[in-house]
């Protein structure tokens, strides 16, 4: 009895503790904002976008800004930082640099492994005021960084938020039509005509279906598509936090008033409360902790992948951009805004990888990149908010020797690296044909001895992505 | 009979004679079924009005109104007629004296020709600082149309241009650091950059130290000084010798004459910004402060004095600022420009002018 009690009263305790610490980390958080002190950026980017890396680098560069090169940058090139700390983000894993600048040293190096859960870090950055304001307010200021990593599956079910069972439903058997959606589903396409809304279906048979769409997913991913929904039935072990669903084919024909009455137990009712329960459960919580509170947001774009797949999948990662920007709740950030509602104010589209090309190729991605914004970006967006695209690379690989790179793959050979003209625009037809054999290679991390210790990491225009992103935050 | 083709008719066929209201009309005559699966592309008469964006960036007032007056060329024209009469007075001279006298006519022979030489020793320096000031008009053409277009590999010759601009002097061993140090993957807008924001800057602090220093100078050297005749002449030496300070900061190596020349440019260029509207706000906040000396509600003599000081001061620290717009390579960006506001405050400090609590904010920021 005594023990229950001491256990219930500790209980009590803990979540009283729980709760102050929340109510000082808000606070604390919010009078940041209020002075203007803290900062949330959010790094976007499909699988494989190199996310982890970008972070990686980031942090390493202000942490070591004396030893980094940064020209662009100035508050490190004049050496006003003098301090930088990782700190946790509260309820949030911290995110492991420690272990990615490790995995970056090792022999050979490696590529931090791709991001499973989603963890975050304050980068507190201690630095010197400008001279005329240190007599009244000390010498040293700092600017919070608050940074999030998150696997980039999770981005692909951001657009589902706006969309309910039935649409979602209709959407994907339009893409069913493409023509490479259609291969890839082969034989399944015809098991998922045959199932009829008010069809009632066992667990098995459910289950079975589920396996197969999950399969088909994967198929696409390997097969380079980009807009795969929902992006965490493609992560193992997810089976444990919600239940799969697919989508039902044919829904156009009928009335969704004369579904939305149809049996409970028909498979339409079955898969539409399922899909409720993943918006519910797993994408609002996502969005509300991650993409709310973002003030400035990266988007990594890995358009070189894009060109070294087909028409259709460089069509399928456009559409997927373009949704997962119409998510995004934009605006300039007043005074007050900063307090109660904060909304993204910079998007900065960043071309990444592009030492997979050579420097006199540049310009031309950058075009390219351009030409991407214009398409998946609505005018409402590009024309209320600072739109800006960069071309950078968070860890070079390549050295340019005007004709060709040099550099090593992933199992260690070294060799000269030359590619097609990179075209200014969306690729036309003939375009594509040139790049109907290529490939951007995969390269391996330059070996840096004393990276561990500060040595500086080989980059592209990280300067001028961090001017971008905070160099406005160290006026006083 | 043969028909004969008429050029400019071709007779109708009977089948191809309009339909005549005595007639049924069939609505097939005025439309025929495409295949439905044929896209139809929009008519080239078809056409979108272009939209003309409204921009900032276009500029109707001229900075400078075209010369129509022919003085200029009067007065080369008579300058040109008086060395050649004096040229033929001095040689006829020297063949009198030859006749006269050889060692004298040797003389006067030989003056002349060290008259000569130093006329055009001083010719062609003038000419090179001339080419100079050019070089550097090329330079800032050159990096306006690089920073508005996203190209790459064109900057070397810019690169080269600059070098040869600093080549033997205190600037040279700097500029190849930060040279050297430029990354490999800049596009040419970067290179730019790059040059002013870490080469160009170093000059920039150093010239602006100058501006302050000469500015405060004068401020003080007025406020003190009573007789106005003085004042004039020290104010346009202190002027004279700061612009050249910061000519020589910027690489430029100007004869006398080229100084001038110079000098009387930047003084144009700022009594033209003098004249537009953020001067005018600088002027009248000039006049608001100095009229509120702390301690003293009526405009005293050594009131007086002040204002002239700090006007003549923030006249000064214009001259100088406009010195280095005219003498950098790379245009200022807008927010790296230097500030007039910034250095009268500091002057006002210096000359013990504060504002009072009464006084009214002015937005006297003038780049």
């Amino acid at each position: 009895m005594s023990y229950k009690f001491n256990k219930k009263l500790q209980n009590l305790v803990d979540s009283i503790d729980d709760g102050m610490n929340s109510i000082v980390n808000s606070t604390a958080r919010v009078s940041s904002r209020v002075i203007d002190k803290h900062i949330c950026i959010g790094v976007t980017g499909f699988s494989g976008s190199g996310k982890s890396t970008f972070i990686t680098s980031l942090i390493h560069q202000l942490r070591f800004s004396n030893e980094a090169s940064l020209s662009g940058f100035l508050p490190a090139r004049d050496q006003k930082i003098v301090e930088v700390n990782l700190l946790p983000l509260p309820h949030l894993e911290l995110f492991d640099y420690q272990k990615n600048i490790e995995s970056l040293s090792s022999s050979p190096p490696k590529w931090p492994n791709s991001t499973s859960e989603l963890s975050g870090c304050v980068v507190e950055i201690i630095y010197k005021r400008n001279s005329y304001l240190k007599s009244i307010l000390g010498e040293h200021t700092k600017l919070k960084v608050e940074i999030r990593d998150y696997p980039g599956e999770w981005i692909l079910d951001i657009p589902l938020l706006e969309q309910d069972y039935f649409s979602w439903s209709i959407e994907n058997s339009n893409l069913f039509q493409q023509p490479e959606r259609m291969k890839i589903l082969g034989s399944f396409y015809m098991k998922l005509q045959s199932i009829s809304p008010f069809d009632v279906l066992s667990e098995t048979e459910i289950d079975g279906i589920c396996d197969n769409y999950i399969q088909f997913l994967k198929n696409c991913k390997n097969n380079g598509m980009t807009l795969i929904q929902p992006g965490r039935m493609l992560l193992s072990g997810s089976s444990d936090l919600f239940s799969y669903f697919f989508p039902v084919l044919g829904l156009k024909q009928y009335d969704k008033s004369a579904l939305d009455k149809a049996d409970e137990n028909c498979i339409y009712k079955v898969m539409n409360s399922r899909f409720s329960a993943y918006q519910d459960d797993i994408v609002k919580p996502f969005y509300h902790d991650f993409f709310k509170s973002v003030d400035r947001q990266i988007i990594l774009i890995d358009t070189l992948k894009a060109l070294g797949g087909s028409k259709d999948n460089f069509e399928d990662m456009m559409i997927a951009f373009s949704r997962i920007i119409d998510s995004y709740k934009v605006g300039l950030n007043g005074f007050l805004d900063r307090v109660t509602s904060p909304k993204v104010e910079r998007i900065i589209f960043l071309s990444s990888k592009p030492d997979g090309i050579l420097i006199s190729q540049h310009e031309n991605l950058r075009h390219l990149t351009d030409d991407i914004i214009k398409r998946v970006c609505k005018q409402s967006i590009r024309n209320s908010i600072n739109i800006e695209t960069e071309i950078a690379c968070a860890v070079r690989t390549t050295e340019d020797m005007n004709t060709h790179l040099t550099a090593t793959l992933m199992d260690g050979k070294r060799g000269k690296v030359v590619h097609p003209i990179i075209p200014e625009n969306i690729p036309t037809q003939t375009d594509w044909d040139s790049f109907k054999n290529w490939q951007p290679l995969e390269f391996q991390p330059p070996v840096i001895p004393g990276l561990k210790f500060g040595a500086k990491l080989p980059c592209i225009r990280i300067d001028k992505v961090l001017k971008d992103l905070i160099g406005d935050k160290f006026n006083d | 009979m043969t028909k004969k083709q008429e050029p400019y008719f071709t007779p109708m066929e009977d089948k191809e004679s309009p339909v005549t209201h005595n007639e049924p009309i069939k609505s097939e005559a005025f439309f025929t079924h495409l295949d439905s699966e044929k896209v139809i592309s929009i008519p080239d008469t078809i056409n979108a009005e272009t939209i003309l964006k409204q921009s900032d960036t276009y500029q109707f007032h001229q900075e400078s109104i075209p010369n129509r007056n022919t003085v200029r060329r009067l007065f080369f024209t008579f300058t040109g007629l008086l060395t050649v009469i004096l040229g033929w007075q001095a040689y006829s001279f020297m063949l009198q004296l030859f006749n006269t006298n050889v060692i004298l006519g040797s003389i006067f022979g030989v003056l002349l020709v060290i008259l000569l030489d130093l006329v055009v020793r001083e010719g062609y320096q003038f000419r090179q600082g001339q080419l100079q000031f050019q070089k550097i008009e090329d330079l800032r053409d050159k990096a306006e149309t690089f920073t508005k277009e996203h190209s790459q590999g064109k900057s070397s010759e810019f690169i080269t241009l600059l070098s040869s601009l600093y080549e033997g002097k205190p600037q040279q061993s700097y500029l190849m650091k930060v040279i050297d140090a430029q990354a490999d993957y800049l596009n040419d807008a970067e290179v730019i950059t790059d040059l002013s924001k870490n080469f160009l800057s170093q000059l920039d602090k150093e010239a602006l130290e100058i501006v302050k220093k000469e500015s405060l100078s004068c401020a003080a050297m007025i406020a003190v000084s009573q007789v106005p005749i003085i004042d004039s002449l020290i104010v346009v030496w202190k002027n004279m010798r700061m612009v050249n300070k910061i000519n020589s900061i910027y690489g430029l190596s100007l004869t006398r004459l080229g100084q001038w020349q110079l000098f009387v440019r930047i003084v144009k260029a700022t009594l033209l910004a003098a004249g537009s509207q953020k001067g005018m706000n600088l002027a009248v906040a000039n006049i608001a402060t100095l009229t509120q000396i702390p301690g003293t509600k009526i405009i005293t003599t050594v009131s007086m004095s002040l204002v002239q000081g700090l006007g003549v001061g923030t006249y000064v620290a214009k001259i100088g600022v406009e010195a280095m717009k005219q003498n950098r390579p790379v245009p200022f960006e807008e927010s790296e420009s230097p500030k007039i506001n910034l250095i009268t405050e500091g002057l006002k400090t210096s000359l013990g002018i504060s504002k009072t609590e009464e006084e009214q904010p002015i937005d006297n920021t003038v780049r």
